[in-house]
């Protein structure tokens, strides 16, 4: 052993005298963001000598004189060379190489090679989906994966938006499946967790992937990993972004001013072709004190002049409602994380505050989270321990996306310029039909505040047996909690209006609401993992799993406010027959009453064998019994099977050099849809409480559908993965035909069954489509990468079947076979008659009429699912320097615009603000050429309002600069960076914001525009 | 080997606790709603769902429909919201938002509702045992009342939505049904004729008769009383003058008219005993707890907008000093809203500062309404003294000072028995059901149009004097043929 030791250092003594005679070259190796990554291996360029970085990326190499440069190489980096110049310092930045991060696929049961993987899928990576100021991770996917569509339905700070993996399957609820870390989460319920946490997001999109979930795949499955620690120096993180938000601009609509009201009151409204009764007062200013109003002739001197100077008294008046109610929202979030870990032992932890404000005053999200997750091994053993916690605090506005007079985006649209906000005094001038002010008022008098508790915990276990076998069980919790509150002042306007019985003086409300959601789930089994012969990979898994759902809530409205206790339901004055202040269950902004409990329970296998890396064949099958369904509806069978062939394993693909990655994949399975269950205990027949005059009683509640069954998928996938041109070209493309089938429809019933509809799982719906994603690196040298990434997929959505039915009209909309859901059904327009200045319709066969009738509806208008969503991403790094930009689009969307049949009402008497479209353009006598009727003429809903809600966003912009400090004993690493979110928006919509989650334009709450610059240290 | 065994034991440890569970997870019951096949264990459960029907049934929805087609009222000026604007412009089409479900002015729906429940209650209670003679019999009263109700939402059904004006015993009725549907995805009924369901709510209401006892009086429910003022009704309905004049005799003298001095407290009364002591004969409550269900508020928001106000042809058809109803039915605002000179009062007014929350009973049968059917039995059975005695009662107890001129020829009679129902039960929900059973037009004054010669009159023969099955039911069910001109 000495001897050995003698000849060891003997060695190394004269390795080090050999190198001597060369330049000792010193650095630190970074990421961009300015942490020192270890183990990078630094060679020196056409010799054999090499080291590799040390723990905190400090590195010394001892090169030969005649040495032009180092060559940096790291697993998930791409690889670096630089020159060497006359300095003996030389640090460098490794970017991430987004192409081998990208080359696993976690499906939340198992880990594959993306070149071994048979499935289609997407992946979006932590940088992708760091610090967006958005505070519901979903929304940040938006335009990142091909197939996957999001559309923001709310600017609210923390609200969850629609989620559709391949267009719509399901008349019910499409969202698709979350799963973190192995553990199934509750859908749109993300506002409490820190995407920051995130390592990655993998969308699974076929059978491949989601069939492995069996009845819970069919909207397919989005599966977050979170970040965990790596071996090595432990990583100290800060990082902190601030900002502001900003309201959008009202895309191609112009409201009138006061001027333009008041001509508007006076020309239109009043005038020769107007309506209004000339005798006596109207309450329209502009037409009353006209001086053409033949009842001025009657006025004396005095009078004339006294309302002259009324007139005047208004003219001064301009009020800017929408810059009332919109504010510059701040923005600020801060971060701590440190990471990192020893053999057999790593550990990821986490804090971060954010706080945002939205773009309309009062609106805010302020969130805490904290993460933690340690992984510990030893020789047989690994256990995976995943916890998160979070808390957040939501206000909101009232009457959000209602067609009210209490949503102050409706009454920014249609108050009066003329109505002012403040009375002398300096009170609001709050009153009856007083809108603005009313509104305004309740900025400071109405509360809606919902605090939201999230924790997930997720324990994986697993134990080698023997042979390749393994144990293992995945046990996890999700469980939150919102609390909501709602007060109104009893001492305000709005407090007034308060009561459980009108009658009395209202003295305000408060009224409090829980809602709690756990589900609890356990997937147990044995894993089997095995390659022979270097050739034959086998892997296996059977488990059993059981997820048990609980959710409840509860809320109740108290009224008769103490002013001395505002904002505590120790304030609530006890309700009487008397005092109108009977507690109310329930109330507006409050979660409702509910409880109920649901349960899966499944058994499943899953197989996968690969033969010399070159042909995959995989399988999965499973038995779950949902417990929505009646028991002999318990057994279903969910089986899926896939092929994967990767070329570039062929002896013929050895002699080329066109190709570095090209793979041929299919995939086949069915799936189901629990998500889409219409109720709980659908398939029994029920009463629930009723009243008589407040005598307690029991009404039925439901028919019961003893044929109630789960939905289901059938998905046949065909895709393709190349890289060509020495990788620089990189190309997935998928073609997907996905047949839903089983599919809930809500059957009008006939009335006399006491009833008005039934759930039947009668429907069909056909979703094809094709998918790509193509990133070319357009300049690719040592120090300058410029990447230019395209994704997009079109859909065709198709009803094929409803049972019994050809359509079900519903509002606007109808579901008819043939067309796609979503499909517009109205009453064609064609313009304004120029003779009588009354609208043109179509009738059934589409020829002009002037009778307008619910029997003329057509389906002729299109839907509101996009046939075409997509991204695209230019990405620009120079030396520290890096600029990102994403670009999103939905096109094909076509949405019922709620608003404009406000804001264009022919009702002469409606004290709303009107575009000024109709002060120039109203019909006004025979011969007038335009689209605008003449007043009181009945203003229907007609295809007219069926307007184009395609849109191109510039969606996110981010310019960042990387510092590696020459001395790291303070920092390590320092990143300086901004971005811009949602910058510009192309549209042909009429409104603030095309993008929305539903068919119907109701006054929604805009996106913002935000702006933040943001530091990230590393210590 | 000792490996093997220790894992075989454990995996059929697992497969036994799983096999377990499966049931567990899976095996559940409704929490928040109750199975209908345990809906029904005690008497208890049949009062609870007798009292669902009841709280089913909307009364105020013959009340709007009347109004706004009829020549009752005028449209509101004061932030009018366009309430009963369609009908009042007689501009409705079969799937006008007013029949919708849920909507005002829809009974379709509501009534079909009502009829299910009682059916459904009156099937799965029948298992449902009894503790002793004063449960036995309150079993058979309920029977008595469910079978009751889904009479009266029959006959109420054939009112609104026969194919003819007048009943015509072979044209189409409404769907008859005296059962409750088990399967509900395939049922697609057509109409019976009106004279086969006349036969089943004249059959109903003989059963009915018999099950309730006289010493049931709680008038917030069918009491034997309104069962006997609806054999009246349906007589009347049925143009069967004689049956009118039977049935109206038996009960008229169990609850007679109100007096003069009695008549403000009928209305001003916000909830009446539930007893026999007043006039009326069944209402429908209404409480803090169903204030959406209140009259009052169809025609004048809590805020005190007005969306109708009395037409004046009904207005000026009162004696202001000496009808107790002109005050009574009608109220002139306080000076400080501009508000319009009378609202209707009948089940309150909103008048500045008074908070009124329009919380009164609906009065679904008043026995001034049957003694008016009875006088038009009379003259049509040329009892023309009868007839005039009837009139002279109802007037008699209104009218201060009046003196009856009796009227000798018969068609005059009638048009002032019309009349005089017109003003007694107007916003009761009768005046357009009543024109409508007598082929006669509706007919406003100018000054209640506000000009538009356009909705002067509306006769028989117009495409709007009948009603349109709602679409929604045509739509789910093409069995159901449309009325004619929709």
């Amino acid at each position: 052993m000495k001897k050995f030791l003698l000849i060891l250092s003997a060695l190394f003594l004269f390795l080090t005298n050999a190198m001597a005679q060369g330049r000792t070259i010193t650095g630190v190796v970074t990421d961009e963001k300015g942490n020192p990554l270890p183990n990078v291996s630094v060679v020196a360029k056409g010799s054999n000598v090499g080291t590799s970085s040390r723990a905190d990326g400090t590195y010394t190499i001892t090169i030969q004189p005649n040495t032009r440069a180092l060559i940096f190489t790291s697993i998930d980096r791409l690889p670096q060379e630089l020159p060497i110049g006359n300095s003996n310092s030389l640090n460098t930045v490794l970017r991430t190489d987004d192409k081998s991060l990208g080359e696993v696929v976690l499906t939340g049961y198992t880990t594959r090679r993306r070149s071994e993987f048979t499935g289609a899928t997407a992946k979006v990576i932590s940088r992708q989906i760091e610090q967006v100021p958005l505070a519901s991770f979903e929304q940040i996917l938006q335009g990142r994966a091909p197939g996957l569509y999001i559309a923001s339905g709310s600017g609210q700070p923390g609200t969850s938006a629609r989620v559709n993996i391949r267009g719509v399957g399901s008349f019910g609820n499409n969202d698709p499946l979350y799963v973190l870390d192995g553990i199934p989460i509750e859908t749109g319920v993300f506002r409490s967790l820190n995407p920051n946490d995130f390592e990655s997001v993998d969308v699974l999109k076929d059978a491949a992937g989601a069939g492995l979930y069996g009845s819970r795949g069919a909207n397919g499955v989005i599966v977050i990993t979170t970040k965990k620690g790596r071996s090595g120096r432990t990583i100290l993180q800060y990082r902190t972004q601030i900002g502001y938000s900003e309201p959008s601009v009202l895309n191609n609509v112009t409201l009138q001013n006061t001027a333009q009201r008041l001509e508007y009151e006076e020309k239109v409204l009043g005038g020769q072709a107007g309506i209004l009764n000339s005798s006596g007062a109207t309450g329209f200013p502009g037409w009353d004190y006209s001086p053409n109003n033949p009842r001025y002739a009657g006025l004396s001197a005095a009078q004339k002049a006294s309302e002259k100077l009324l007139l005047d008294s208004i003219k001064r008046i301009n009020t800017d409602w929408p810059g009332i109610f919109f504010q510059k929202g701040k923005f600020t979030e801060h971060e701590l994380s440190a990471s990192g870990g020893s053999e057999g032992l790593n550990f990821y932890t986490s804090l971060s505050y954010y706080k945002q404000e939205g773009i309309v005053i009062t609106s805010n999200l302020d969130r805490y989270t904290f993460r933690g997750n340690v992984d510990f091994k030893t020789k047989r053993l690994s256990v995976n321990v995943r916890s998160g916690a979070g808390f957040s605090s939501s206000n909101s506005i009232e009457a959000e996306a209602g067609v009210s007079l209490g949503n102050p985006i409706a009454v920014a649209f249609l108050e009066l310029p003329y109505r002012r906000l403040y009375l002398p005094n300096g009170a609001i001038d709050t009153g009856s039909n007083k809108t603005g002010p009313n509104v305004y008022d309740r900025f400071t008098s109405a509360f809606n505040t919902s605090n939201q508790f999230k924790g997930n915990l997720g324990v994986t276990l697993q134990f080698d047996i023997w042979g390749g076998i393994s144990f293992r069980t995945t046990n996890g919790v999700d469980w939150r909690n919102n609390n909501q509150t709602r007060f109104i002042k009893p001492d305000s306007y709005a407090g007034g209006l308060q009561q459980s019985a009108p009658g009395t003086r209202g003295q305000g409300l408060y009224g409090e609401g829980n809602y709690e959601n756990l589900q609890l789930t356990t997937t147990t089994g044995f894993v089997f993992n095995r390659t022979y012969n270097n050739r034959h990979a086998i892997s296996a898994g059977a488990y059993v799993e059981a997820i048990r759902n609980k959710y409840r809530s509860f809320s109740v409205t108290g009224y008769g406010i103490n002013v001395a206790l505002p904002n505590t339901p120790v304030g609530i004055t006890g309700g009487s027959n008397t005092n109108g202040f009977i507690p109310f269950f329930g109330g507006t902004f409050l979660p409702g009453n509910t409880k109920s409990i649901t349960g899966i329970y499944s058994e499943m296998l899953l197989a996968e064998y690969t033969y010399n890396r070159k042909y995959t064949v995989t399988g999965s099958i499973r038995n779950d019994a949902p417990s929505q369904v009646p028991k002999n509806n318990r057994k279903n069978i969910f089986w899926a099977a896939s092929v994967g062939w990767n070329l570039m394993q062929e002896n013929f693909m050895q002699n080329q050099n066109m190709f570095q990655n090209a793979r041929l994949r299919a995939s086949y399975g069915e799936t189901g849809n629990t998500n889409g269950f219409t109720s709980d205990f659908g398939y029994i027949s029920t009463y629930g409480s009723g009243s008589y005059a407040g005598v307690p009683a029991i009404v039925p509640t439901s028919p019961g559908n003893t044929e109630y069954k789960l939905e289901s998928q059938v998905i046949t996938n065909f895709g393709t993965d190349l890289s060509l041109f020495k990788n620089r070209i990189r190309i997935t493309a998928d073609y997907y035909i996905k047949d839903s089938r089983e599919l809930f429809v809500n059957q009008n019933l006939s009335r006399t069954t006491g009833f008005l509809n039934l759930s039947t799982n009668a429907g069909k719906v056909r979703n094809s489509g094709f998918e790509f994603a193509i990133n070319g690196d357009a300049v690719s040298s040592s120090d300058f990468l410029l990447t230019l990434g395209v994704n997009g997929a079109f859909n065709k959505n198709e009803v094929r079947s409803l049972g019994l039915l050809e359509d079900i009209p519903a509002g606007t909309g109808i579901t008819r076979v043939g067309l796609s859901i979503g499909t517009h059904y109205t009453v064609g327009y064609l313009g304004v008659d120029p003779q009588s200045g009354l609208p043109v319709y179509e009738d059934k066969n589409g020829n002009p009429t002037t009778i307008y009738a619910a029997a003329n509806n057509r389906a002729s208008y299109g839907t509101f699912l996009p046939k075409f969503t997509g991204g695209a991403t230019i990405d620009i790094s120079w030396k520290g320097l890096g600029i990102s930009t994403l670009f999103t689009t939905a096109q094909g969307v076509k949405r019922f615009n709620n608003e404009s049949f406000f804001y264009e009402s022919t009702n002469a008497n409606a004290t709303f603000n009107k575009s000024t479209d109709l002060l120039y353009s109203t019909w006004q006598k025979p011969g007038d050429m335009t689209n605008y009727q003449r007043i009181s003429s009945p203003r229907q809903f007609s295809s007219r309002d069926i307007q184009d809600a395609s849109y191109i966003r510039f969606r996110n912009l981010q310019v960042g600069y990387t510092i590696t400090p020459e001395n790291t004993r303070l920092f390590k690493g320092v990143r300086i960076w901004g971005q811009a979110q949602n910058l510009y928006t192309w549209t042909h919509w009429r409104g603030f914001d095309p993008e929305e989650s539903n068919n119907i334009a109701t006054y929604e709450f805009p996106n913002p525009r935000t702006y933040s610059i943001g530091l990230d240290l590393n210590f | 080997m000792k490996i093997v065994l220790k894992y075989t034991m454990i995996l059929l440890m697992a497969i036994s606790f799983v096999a377990c569970t499966k049931d567990e997870l899976t095996d559940l019951q409704p929490i928040s709603s109750i199975p209908s096949d345990k809906a029904f264990l005690t008497l208890n459960d049949a009062t609870n769902a007798v009292n669902g029907v009841y709280g089913t049934w909307l009364g105020r929805r013959p009340a709007y429909l009347s109004s706004f087609i009829s020549d009752e009222l005028r449209l509101g000026t004061v932030g009018y919201r366009n309430v009963g604007n369609i009908l009042f412009n007689w501009q409705y089409v079969s799937d006008a938002q007013d029949w919708r479900d849920g909507e005002n002015g829809g009974a379709w729906t509501n009534l079909y509702q009502v009829i299910d429940r009682a059916n459904r209650a009156l099937e799965l209670m029948t298992p449902v045992p009894t503790a002793n003679n004063s449960e036995a019999g309150l079993k058979v009263q309920y029977k008595g009342e469910l079978i009751a109700l889904r009479a009266m939402a029959h006959l109420e059904l054939l009112r609104w939505y026969s194919k003819t004006i007048e009943y015509t015993p072979g044209e189409l009725g409404v769907v008859l049904q005296t059962t409750y549907v088990k399967a509900p995805g395939s049922y697609r009924p057509p109409r019976s004729t009106q004279e086969e369901v006349i036969t089943q709510v004249i059959e109903d209401l003989a059963e009915a008769r018999n099950l309730i006892p006289s010493s049931f009086v709680d008038i917030g429910r069918v009491t034997k009383n309104a069962v006997i003022a609806t054999q009246a009704r349906v007589a009347l309905h049925t143009k069967n003058w004689q049956g009118v004049v039977d049935r109206s005799t038996e009960v008229i003298p169990l609850q007679p008219i109100s007096s003069i001095a009695n008549y403000p407290a009928l209305w001003n009364t916000r909830s009446l005993l539930p007893d026999q002591s007043t006039e009326v004969i069944w209402k429908l409550n209404v409480t803090i707890s169903n204030l959406g269900a209140a009259i009052g508020s169809l025609w004048q928001d809590l805020g005190g907008a007005v969306q109708a106000q009395p037409s004046d042809k009904l207005v000026n058809t009162f004696d202001p000093a000496n009808d107790v109803r002109y005050n009574t039915f009608f109220r002139t605002p306080l000076t400080t809203l501009p508000s319009p000179i009378n609202l209707i009062a009948k089940y309150g007014a909103v008048i500045a500062g008074n908070g009124e929350n329009f919380q009164y009973d609906i009065k679904m049968i008043r026995t001034s309404e049957i003694l008016l059917s009875r006088a038009e039995a009379y003259a049509e059975l040329d009892m023309l003294t009868e007839a005039n005695n009837d009139l002279n009662t109802l007037r008699t107890n209104r009218i201060t000072g009046y003196v009856h001129v009796p009227l000798l020829d018969k068609a005059s009679l009638i048009n002032e028995i019309m009349l005089e129902r017109f003003k007694e039960l107007c916003f009761e929900g009768h005046r357009y059901f009543d024109l409508k059973r007598r082929s006669l037009p509706i007919v406003r004054e100018l000054v209640d149009v506000a000009g538009n010669a356009s909705i002067l009159q509306l006769n028989p023969t117009d495409a709007k004097y009948l009603l349109p099955i709602p679409q929604q039911e045509v739509a789910a069910n093409p069995n159901v043929t449309q009325n004619p001109n929709y």
